[in-house]
């Protein structure tokens, strides 16, 4: 392995991440700058220098990871689900923001460990994937690593963060599904989902009204909930062409935390279709090149690793925009590189890091998926 | 899970998947921002724009010393937007601890997110204790409240504003579009707390004042003419009185009241009106004047030419004409000077219906006298088919036809301008907000309606009915002045004949006799016990006579010089004792007006004002600074006109406190502070001091 080729980094793919990162910064200041105002009495390039500087530590993450061979962090992996589920538990002593505990208040910066176990979970789901180590493992190992996984997800559903889980779970369920998961086993957990899901929303009447929020404003958004309702009012009165940066109106206390989970609608709304289409072509290009760099990985575990990074980079970008227009439920997920937060940045940028890095060592001779079976 | 391999096909409907959302998402995004933007557009629009008017102020207006009659102060409006109820509620709670409005939380709440009023007009001290709350949702504007310095007086002809500000009568509604305020308009953002932002890319339309107006009136007269009526119908238990001055020469109208003091004057009904030109009278003899000046102006008789005037009774054409006693043989002077109804009408037949009817129109009856008031009334002055001669006898002594009293004033006014009509008037100037004139009113001569030879004999008669006629009793030795007095019985309408025992009183005449100056008519409606137009009404027009004079020869100095101090010139003019009104008194020492008006002081608010001001005017010749307390800021600054001192002036209404206090020489002062609130409603300030207008349904305290 240590003959493979090196070559550079993916330059598409880190250019890619570098403008989502440069947009991101720009929108967090005009998202922030009035709410910034409020809550730090004037002083409104709060979030602004904070996502700045974040996005400094981010890049050198990024670099640091890009040039950390990816298969180093394989044998610490069971020190790493260790640590985050050890996370998701000490966020249970946290104090709750609006009704849940997801945070981990350092001080000077908050830690959501659900995002960290994001990344750890798909290191770990690679890991189990990978070959390499197949014929030596225990009869256990399937059940202690799931068992952990599912440990994690039932912390993570409990925070309560339910739509996260649903992520992770989904992203897991695409790992397992393209690594040749039996249709038996695929049709078994969709007819169980669909039964949990039918009798806990229409029988015990779970978030019933979410569900019935989001089933309007898929034909209308503006029947949908409050903040899909503001969030795609003002994302269609930027029209084709935006308000201009700087002069949206959403961020006017229209809409709660825009600078965070509803970002996209201040993109959308001061930058147009044009900026959508702009946002929405990088996160495509992010997945392009992800899968690429999937395809073309040196191993199975690199395979998995970067496929499961991609899918999930790709996914919660794809559920964050969705929901700003409706089109999925609403929910607590912040759009990767833009949304104002460190340590989503963070961990999205060293994910990517691990992304280029295994760019750098790809077999353009021998593809994984070429000498499977 | 034995052999994970990655499945190829697998991989690609994944890939497929996840495409497919991508587009979905760009659909939908072309859904809204394409297809639907501009709706949306107009959506958010309604949520973040709005329109805040500016205020304007309406326009002022002066009499003709420049005195402010009625003006618009501003006053802080508070409101809210605040959609959040969680924030309406915190707003309802610490607010309405300070207004003390109960259910405000609830108000606020009905309609979130929406233009809500919290405070409307507040009192300077209320705003600042609203603005200290320093809530920050609740935003402020200035609006305009209309007030009035001199309270009631002059309202029958300046009118009222309605709640917006609005004229509803009187000139205030005449000159609506001359006084109205144009308000500008600026857009603002809001956000999603209520609050607003300015922004300096909308247009802004510029708010643009109302024009103020200047009148002839005379504010000095009016307070004469009001305070002389209001005694002389309290003194006689009069239903009502009216009372008009006009300047002979110009026609201006100097004066007008009209009150009545059981009514309610804040009543819907009567806030409409300007009684003096919209109320109509049987005038009775003062419209004898019509038909001996036809007789002069045509030369029908000599002076002294006599007719038979009967026992006191006389069969006309039938029906019986009466006068208060039986005058025999009487001449056409006499005939004047004691009103025989029957010798007038017998004299008059020579004159003819036909003439008759034209004097009658040539002196404006039966017409609108086109003041500027709103809802002049013509008055009634019907052309009959064929004039009899009973229609003749009839009209002559001012039966079956009915004026107003300013159609009344103007036919004295024209017989003591020497047979000239003037146009009357009220509006003497309209200036725009950036005080240039804009329109001015001119002088105008009607028509000669007798010649000035007519006239001439005519004023002669009417000093006559002072001196020894009808109006003996309202003789004053000081002032000489003519006029002709009548005493109609009432109509009764439901009986189309007359009462037996009411009676309009009038007194028409003009002052001083050698050189007319000032015409008019006082009316007292239904006077008891006496009804006699000259022993009810001639003294009033007496006295308004007196002092008026009095005035103007104070204004011309005639008084401070004799005095020896300039501080009485500023005084206006008192009234006398009630003794003196029977011109029984002596001529009252001008020579020391300050002891003379504290000696016989009735206590009318104008006299006790007169002594302040007094009191402050020789503190202010001695170069001492007065106590300025209980003045109108106005006052205060007239006293202290010219003494080179500069003056800032906090609040409005009554001077309250002053910094520095009485008692330093004014050239060591530098700047003196006013310090004025509204006046708390002792009686007499309340007239003068600037009232709150914010009182129910009215702008105007009555």
């Amino acid at each position: 392995m240590n003959q493979q080729r090196r070559h550079g980094v993916d330059l598409v793919l880190y250019t890619a991440v570098l403008l989502l990162i440069t947009i991101g910064v720009v929108a967090v200041y005009s998202a922030s700058v009035f709410i910034a105002d409020l809550r730090y009495s004037g002083e409104h390039t709060h979030y602004f220098y904070r996502q700045l500087f974040f996005a400094a530590v981010a890049l050198v993450a990024m670099l640091i990871f890009a040039g950390l061979d990816y298969r180093i962090m394989r044998k610490m992996i069971w020190f790493a689900v260790g640590v985050s589920i050890l996370l998701l538990i000490v966020v249970f002593s946290m104090s709750k923001i609006n009704d849940a505990r997801r945070w981990i208040d350092l001080g000077f910066v908050s830690l959501q460990p659900s995002e960290v176990f994001k990344f750890v979970m798909i290191y770990l789901a690679a890991h189990f994937l990978a070959p390499d180590h197949q014929s030596n493992r225990p009869k256990w190992y399937p059940y202690v690593t799931f068992g952990l996984i599912a440990v994690a997800l039932m912390l993570i559903v409990l925070e309560p963060d339910l739509g996260t889980a649903l992520v992770l779970a989904a992203v897991l369920v695409t790992m397992l599904f393209v690594a040749g998961m039996s249709w038996k086993w695929i049709g078994l957990g969709a007819a169980s989902l669909a039964t949990v899901f039918y009798v806990a929303v229409f029988q015990l009447g779970y978030k019933q009204a979410r569900i019935m929020d989001f089933l309007a404003a898929i034909k209308d958004p503006l029947q949908g909930s409050f903040q899909v309702k503001q969030s795609a009012l003002y994302i269609g009165s930027g029209g084709f062409f935006g308000k201009g940066i700087g002069r949206g109106a959403v961020k006017l206390f229209f809409l709660p935390e825009v600078h965070t989970d509803f970002i996209f609608a201040n993109v959308a709304e001061e930058g147009g279709f044009i900026w959508v289409m702009l946002v929405v072509a990088l996160f495509l290009i992010v997945f392009w090149r992800g899968m690429r760099i999937a395809a073309t990985a040196p191993d199975r575990f690199g395979f998995y690793l970067a496929f499961g990074i991609t899918i999930i980079l790709t996914a919660s970008a794809l559920v964050n925009i969705a929901v700003t227009v409706g089109l999925i439920p609403t929910k607590g997920m912040p759009l990767p590189f833009v949304s104002y937060g460190g340590s989503s940045l963070l961990l999205c940028a060293s994910a990517v890091g691990v992304l280029l890095n295994v760019s750098r060592r790809r077999n353009n001779k021998g593809q994984v998926l070429g000498r499977l079976d | 899970m034995k052999s994970a391999r990655v499945s190829v096909p697998r991989l690609a409907v994944l890939f497929f998947l996840i495409i497919a959302g991508w587009i979905a998402v760009l659909v939908r995004f072309v859904q809204i921002q394409i297809v639907e933007g501009a709706r949306y557009d107009n959506l958010v629009a309604e949520q973040c724009w709005g329109e805040l008017q500016l205020s304007a102020r309406r326009g002022a207006i002066y009499d003709c010393r420049n005195n402010v009659l009625a003006f618009d102060i501003p006053k802080e409006s508070f409101f809210t937007y605040a959609g959040d109820p969680a924030t309406l509620r915190e707003i309802g709670r610490v607010v309405s601890k300070v207004t003390g409005e109960k259910g405000l939380v609830k108000r606020l709440l009905e309609r979130p997110g929406q233009y809500n009023s919290l405070v409307k007009c507040a009192d300077p001290d209320l705003a600042s204790r609203i603005a200290a709350l320093d809530l920050d949702s609740v935003r402020s504007n200035v609006e305009y409240r209309r007030l009035y310095p001199f309270g009631t007086l002059g309202v029958d002809y300046l009118g009222q504003v309605n709640v917006d500000n609005i004229g509803v009568s009187g000139l205030e509604v005449a000159l609506n579009e001359d006084l109205n305020a144009h308000p500008g308009l600026a857009a603002f953002q809001r956000d999603g707390k209520g609050r607003v932002y300015r922004l300096s890319d909308r247009p802004v339309v510029h708010p643009a004042d109302g024009c103020d107006v200047t009148l002839t009136v005379d504010h000095e007269y009016q307070q004469i003419a009001e305070e002389e009526l209001r005694e002389a119908v309290n003194k006689w238990t009069a239903k009502a009185g009216m009372v008009v001055l006009i300047e002979v020469k110009s026609g201006r109208i100097l004066a007008a009241d009209y009150y009545c003091p059981s009514e309610d004057s804040n009543a819907v009904e009567n806030v409409f009106k300007s009684r003096l030109v919209t109320d109509l009278f049987e005038p009775g003899s003062t419209f004898k004047l019509v038909a001996f000046a036809g007789m002069l102006d045509q030369e029908l008789y000599p002076l002294h030419a006599t007719t038979y005037a009967g026992m006191g009774e006389f069969q006309f054409n039938g029906r019986t004409l009466h006068d208060d006693k039986p005058h025999g043989e009487i001449s056409l002077r006499r005939a004047f000077e004691l009103s025989s109804n029957i010798a007038t009408a017998r004299f008059s037949q020579k004159l003819a219906g036909k003439l008759l009817y034209k004097y009658a129109r040539d002196f404006g009856f039966g017409q609108p006298p086109e003041t500027g008031l709103p809802e002049e009334e013509r008055g009634r002055l019907v052309k009959p088919r064929n004039f009899t001669d009973f229609w003749t006898a009839q009209v002559s002594i001012g039966h079956g036809v009915s004026v107003t009293a300013m159609q009344m004033a103007v036919a004295f006014a024209t017989v003591a301008n020497d047979g000239m009509m003037m146009q009357p008037y009220l509006v003497e100037e309209i200036r725009n907000d950036s005080r240039r004139t804009t329109q001015r009113s001119i002088q105008h001569e009607v028509r000669r309606v007798i010649s000035v030879k007519a006239a001439r004999v005519l004023q002669d008669l009417m000093g006559g009915v002072v001196d020894s006629g009808t109006a003996k009793a309202a003789r004053l030795d000081d002032v000489s002045f003519g006029g002709k007095t009548g005493t109609a019985q009432k109509p009764n309408l439901s009986t189309s004949g007359y009462y037996q025992d009411r009676y309009m009183a009038s007194f028409g005449g003009f002052y001083p006799r050698e050189n007319p100056r000032v015409a008019g008519i006082v009316v007292l409606d239904d006077p008891q016990p006496v009804h006699y137009g000259g022993y009810t009404t001639g003294p009033v027009f007496a006295e308004i006579a007196r002092r008026t004079t009095l005035l103007e020869k104070t204004r011309n100095g005639w008084i401070a010089e004799s005095a020896g101090n300039r501080a009485t010139a500023l005084s206006s003019v008192p009234r006398q004792s009630a003794k003196s009104q029977h011109g029984l008194d002596s001529v009252p020492d001008f020579g020391n007006v300050a002891q003379w008006i504290d000696g016989k002081s009735t206590g009318k608010q104008s006299q006790i004002l007169e002594r302040r001001m007094i009191a402050c005017a020789d503190s202010v010749f001695a170069g001492i600074v007065p106590d300025f307390s209980g003045l109108s800021v106005r006052e205060a600054l007239s006293l202290l006109e010219g003494s080179g001192c500069r003056i800032r002036v906090i609040g409005n209404g009554l001077v309250e406190s002053q910094f520095p206090c009485t008692g330093i020489a004014i050239a060591d002062l530098d700047t003196l502070l006013l310090d004025c609130s509204p006046s708390k409603g002792g009686k007499d300030e309340a007239q003068r001091a600037t009232e709150d207008s914010t009182s129910k349904g009215s702008h105007r305290q009555r």
